[in-house]
């Protein structure tokens, strides 16, 4: 397959720095900034295949063109965004869009349902000791009273933690508003 | 009003304990253990006002003895747990129970440890992920609620406040303890160590 280029498309392929990505921060092996021959050619064979979505798109490039994860993703990510077009061939030399893995270090809300003991009295009614005894066995007992005074025990140790979703939901957007990037923020799961 | 007394009444009257109850580890201060004139009058007197004991009633019955008879409290409960006995029994003019037995009724506790429960926050270090087309796009979508997945290695431990929990008692499990309790210290001790568990109110 041949490609025809303009003028200006061959121009800025000469000049332009066509390898990088986040300023310099990251690099593939097998595919640059820009759209080449070779990318067209695999965006013209997804097309042909009849796909439309980003997984079924990555894991045919990883598999049939031996990409790697990041690639595959971002070469995917950019198949979509150009998937309505009639010919991919005019995209020769347009930027990629960078699409990859971000993650932010944070503090990750978490909740539990603890148990504990703490010494209290149950009490109830009762005709004799024996009566109010047999009501304890049913627990037929009218209130509960604790010693306020004392420490509540809890055995910290066996406790099932989960995420608190819903406050980490907002609390997510707090911590990007105000943090340092460069601590927080890096490439990459 | 007179009350006329059976001399099997009347023998029973002069040689009965007739003042505590549980082996005398209650006493009243305006009633003793069987039915006197008083509370024949008393009886008489809720049954003409409220009629036979309801349980809706019980409350107002109880709060009744205690403003019009003066009476306490506790003594209000026993005397409307009798009245109530008697009442069951479709009686309807009570001075045919002069000298007959009041049965106790009291407010009993058994000193236990009660289970709690309480919602308790922590966090541990873990990060946030998704993609993106830069930093900026990233850091746009994480203040969008717009990302992926959280994780955490959690080899670190949660820090938590369980100290400041709002603890509450964990009912639910209190019905099934305490039953068992109550069973295993039948099964396993003898009876004055139950009852060392046990006072009365």
């Amino acid at each position: 397959m041949k490609i025809k280029l303009t003028e200006e498309q061959y121009n800025r392929l000469l000049v332009e720095n066509d390898k990088d990505f986040l300023e310099g921060e990251v690099n593939f092996r097998h595919v640059g900034n820009k759209i080449n021959k070779f990318i067209v050619k695999l965006f013209n064979i997804l097309k042909k295949k009849g796909i439309s979505e980003l997984y079924p798109a990555m894991s045919m490039l990883k598999e049939d063109f031996s990409l790697d994860e990041d690639e595959s993703l971002m070469l995917a990510y950019n198949y979509l965004k150009f998937i309505n077009k009639s010919s991919f061939d005019d995209l020769l030399g347009e930027p990629l869009d960078f699409y990859g893995k971000f993650s932010m270090d944070m503090d990750i809300p978490m909740y539990t349902t603890m148990s504990g003991w703490i010494p209290g009295k149950v009490q109830g009614f009762g005709t004799s000791y024996e009566d109010f005894v047999e009501k304890m066995e049913d627990a037929d007992y009218e209130n509960v009273s604790l010693d306020n005074r004392a420490y509540v025990e809890y055995d910290e140790s066996n406790t099932e933690w989960e995420i608190d979703d819903d406050y980490l939901y907002d609390r997510v957007g707090d911590v990007a508003m105000d943090m340092d990037i460069e601590d927080q923020i890096h490439l990459g799961w | 009003m007179k009350i006329k007394l059976t001399e099997e009444q009347y023998n029973r009257l002069l040689v009965e304990n007739d003042k505590s109850f549980l082996d005398g580890k209650v006493e009243f201060t305006h009633i003793g253990n069987k039915i006197n004139k008083f509370i024949v009058k008393l009886f008489n007197y809720l049954y003409k006002k409220i009629g036979p004991f309801s349980a809706g009633r019980q409350r107002e019955i109880r709060e009744m003895m205690v403003r019009d008879f003066g009476l306490t409290r506790a003594e209000a409960k026993l005397l409307t747990y009798n009245y109530e006995i008697l009442s069951d029994q479709d009686v309807s003019e009570f001075s045919g129970y002069l000298g007959e037995p009041l049965e106790f009724y009291g407010e009993f506790r058994f000193n236990t440890r009660i289970p709690l429960s309480a919602y308790v926050d922590g966090s541990i270090d873990g990060w946030v992920t998704g993609h993106a087309h830069s930093y900026e796009d990233f850091i746009q979508q994480l203040k969008d609620g717009d990302w992926e997945d959280i994780d955490s290695d959690w080899a670190e431990e949660i820090e938590s406040f369980p100290e400041d929990a709002e603890w509450d008692i964990d009912s639910d499990y209190a019905v099934d303890k305490i039953g068992d309790e109550i069973r295993d210290l039948e099964r396993y001790s003898d009876k004055a160590a139950i009852l060392s568990r046990i006072e009365i109110e």
